[in-house]
């Protein structure tokens, strides 16, 4: 047997009590692309954090070349030949694409300057006619988009000659010609007999590349399946870990008639002829991989993204949503999925925070009713336990949790009829975890109605009355909360792509 | 500030808080106590509330105090109580062991049609009886005079003729590792019993019972409870290991007004 490049042996860390790795092992051969897939907070990026060097684990081991090693540090990881590809790539903005793609370049490491930039540029320009990429290498690497930023990362990896190359889940914001391209990168590599670990989600694209694959839940390696004797419902059944349903609370609450119904709506050419129906206390859950429009889907209703053609209708009424405006005057409210940048202001206090949606109703001969309003939201803080709870403490001093509670308390104060909830668990600790279902439950007991977008299938199933998966931006499958299982959602979420990718 | 602005504020504060103060109110919207009284008995003839000594409850007389009801609670229960219900669906035979919470359970089944009630309490038996809002089915057995309830071996004998959909069991502690305490020995072996013969079990309690152990075990959680219904006041610490233990953990958080 071939005595691997890279092994992770026997590797336990412990990240907090809701989750740790237990005893994951893994090994990387030479010239193999070795897929590694689960579900998000499963522990991929934690495996590959700690091949990587960037933490360190508690217990085990990690062998390159059959020798134990300690990386302490990144720059220690690159020194063993360990390059890793990120999901959010750091370029340097003001530099060239080449010169970032030479950067730190074993060649150009001693003598940057004296290095020749024609020849530099040279190489580039081969490098790039090789693969089909079509970006100017002069232009400074910010002003290109996510997906190029990605692409000159890849090829960075490429022109490192780093031996094992990691890619954190590389195609999620890809087009398909992006991906043609990182696939020409892959091979490449593997010819140039480099160890590679590929993180995806997409079952397809395990088969166009992957010699094997593994796969990892809650922390636990469930096994490693050679890929052309495992077909896709074995890796399908393998990642569909039954499923625990019994834990997400949730209240048998009859729905009411059709409040919200979206007609072939498109959008930024991703989302395509999305149609659906919303009911009064009903929760749709809308599930999907990353780049599956998901989030875009939410923009949509929440007027912050145009939509190309299509139709909302809210109570039998045509809407026109061109602004967020329009949409809080409809009654809609949305949870966005980027708490930090996008719902939180860390630099005011609890009290702004939370009433910042509702001032009107704390309106009184133009000036606001102070002793209301601080009383008001005084309640709903005690209510959510939101921690410490003091009405003038700064935000951004609060822990994820407790942040994310403010920002669902804001929305449950301006009283919506519509409440799109993204991702609202994402990051955020078990107990409120806990009190976020239950104001869910609170909404639609009350007649409100709830869309929640998320990526964690097991709340999905347990939270919702009715489940739609986006593939590419189409709605490529609906079920009842009865029908719904972990299995059949996974394979509507990823076997669209089977599609488009043989179309080719 | 109008009239009509200063009831819709009380109409508001008394559905979050249930219960007011005259001089809390007072204070808070800047107008007399003669004012508020006034208000409050507008409201009153609405039966939206029950003017009580300084102050107010919401909802009508009947339903506003109960014997064994601990001070300051009733708001706790109450709020429980609507969880529990909507987990009632019509035509369910359900069990609903002695206690206070469930008690305030059987005050709100006549939002429900067709449901049966196996009880080992008197008073639950007897305001069901009143209401005429359910069947139900009182065990026979030892009364106990502190509880008003019946336990014994008569009543465990009595209880295994029955099968339930869901079974309430009302308790009194919870350790820290999640076993549940009562205060009476024949209580739990009454408890243990009757989880045997239902299809889902549902605990309620306040918070304050994982504040405090009471002598007798009546078992681990795991083994006597899928769903555990508690007010919102629980700490951090319990939520995560009532998560963790894959329990369906509802809190009364009873927050939103909207008007959909």
């Amino acid at each position: 047997m071939r005595i691997p490049k890279l092994e992770v042996r026997n590797i336990s860390k412990h990240i907090s009590d809701a989750f740790s790795l237990h005893n994951v092992s893994l090994d990387l051969c030479s010239g193999e692309v070795h897929a590694f897939i689960g579900e998000n907070g499963s522990g991929k990026s934690t495996v590959i954090k700690i091949i990587s060097g960037v933490v360190k684990q508690d217990s085990g081991e990690v062998l390159i070349d059959n020798e134990p090693v300690v990386i302490e540090s990144v720059a220690e990881a690159k020194r063993h030949g360990i390059y890793c590809v990120w999901q959010d790539i750091n370029l340097y903005p003001n530099l060239s694409v080449a010169e970032n793609i030479y950067m730190d370049h074993p060649k150009s490491q001693n003598s940057f300057l004296a290095r020749n930039k024609f020849r530099m540029f040279r190489d580039c320009t081969d490098i790039f006619d090789e693969f089909g990429i079509n970006i100017d290498i002069r232009t400074n690497a910010g002003e290109l988009g996510f997906a190029q930023r990605q692409l000159v990362e890849m090829v960075r990896a490429y022109v490192s000659n780093a031996q094992i190359v990691i890619f954190d889940e590389p195609s999620a914001a890809f087009t398909s010609k992006e991906k043609d391209i990182l696939y020409r990168i892959i091979r490449a590599l593997k010819e140039k007999n480099t160890a590679i670990l590929y993180i995806t989600h997409l079952l397809d694209e395990i088969e166009l590349i992957a010699d094997r694959v593994s796969v990892i839940h809650q922390g636990r390696m469930i096994g490693t399946q050679t890929v052309n004797t495992t077909s896709k419902d074995d890796i399908i059944r393998m990642l569909a870990v039954p499923a625990e349903k019994n834990r997400y609370p949730k209240l048998n609450i009859s729905v009411g008639k059709v409040i919200m119904s979206v007609k072939d709506l498109s959008a930024a050419n991703i989302l395509n002829s999305i149609t659906f129906d919303l009911k009064k206390s009903e929760i749709l859950g809308v599930t999907g991989l990353m780049g599956s429009g998901r989030s875009l889907l939410a923009q949509c209703l929440f007027g912050i993204t145009p939509i190309k053609s299509g139709s909302i209708e809210i109570n039998g009424q045509k809407v026109k949503l061109s602004s967020p405006e329009d949409a809080i005057r409809n009654g809609i409210a949305l949870l966005p999925e980027d708490r930090a940048s996008s719902s939180i202001f860390g630099c005011l206090n609890l009290e702004n925070n939370v009433t910042l949606s509702s001032l009107k109703r704390f309106e009184q001969y133009k000036y606001l009713h102070n002793k209301i309003m601080t009383d008001v939201t005084d309640t709903y803080i005690k209510k959510l336990s939101i921690r410490p709870g003091n009405l003038h403490d700064l935000l951004e001093t609060y822990s994820g949790g407790n942040q994310q509670k403010a920002a669902v308390a804001r929305w449950m104060m301006s009283r919506s009829k519509i409440f799109i909830l993204d991702e609202p668990t994402r990051g955020v600790d078990v107990a409120s975890k806990t009190d976020i279902y239950n104001c869910i439950l609170d909404l639609v007991s009350k007649g409100a109605s709830v869309i929640l977008i998320s990526s964690d299938i097991e709340e999905i199933l347990g939270m919702c009355d009715r489940v739609l998966v986006l593939s590419e931006g189409e709605i490529s499958g609906e079920f009842r909360r009865s029908e719904a299982t972990k299995e059949a959602i996974m394979y509507k979420a990823t076997i669209k792509t089977a599609g488009s990718l043989n179309q080719k | 500030m109008f009239a009509i602005e200063r009831i819709r504020i009380i109409k508001n504060y008394l559905l979050e808080n249930k219960q007011v103060e005259v001089n809390q109110l007072s204070q808070m919207l800047g107008v007399s106590e003669v004012t508020i009284r006034r208000d409050l008995e507008k409201l009153e003839g609405e039966e939206f509330l029950t003017r009580t000594h300084g102050g107010a409850v919401l909802g009508s007389i009947k339903d506003a105090v109960s014997e064994n009801m601990e001070a300051g609670s009733f708001q706790d229960y109450f709020e429980i109580s609507k969880i529990a219900i909507r987990m009632i669906n019509d035509g369910d035979v359900i069990m609903l062991t002695n206690g206070a919470i469930n008690l305030e359970i059987a005050k709100q089944l006549n939002s429900k049609n067709r449901v049966t009630v196996l009880t080992n309490d008197l008073n639950i038996a007897f305001h069901i009886m009143e209401a005429q809002s359910a069947k139900v089915v009182l065990l026979g057995g030892d009364i106990d005079y502190n509880t008003k309830a019946v336990f014994g071996t008569l009543t465990v004998n009595n209880l295994n003729n029955f099968f339930v959909n869901r079974l309430f069991i009302e308790i009194d502690g919870i350790s820290n590792n999640l076993e549940l305490t009562v205060s009476n020995i024949d209580m739990a072996t009454f408890i243990k019993e009757a989880a045997k013969s239902a299809n889902e079990k549902i605990i309620v309690c306040t918070s304050s019972a994982f504040e405090r152990n009471s002598f007798y075990r009546a078992g681990l959680i795991k083994d006597l409870c899928d769903k555990l219904i508690t007010n919102h006041t629980l700490s951090d610490q319990h939520k995560n290991n009532i998560f963790n233990a894959n329990i369906q953990l509802f809190t009364s958080i009873d927050l939103f007004e909207g008007r959909v």
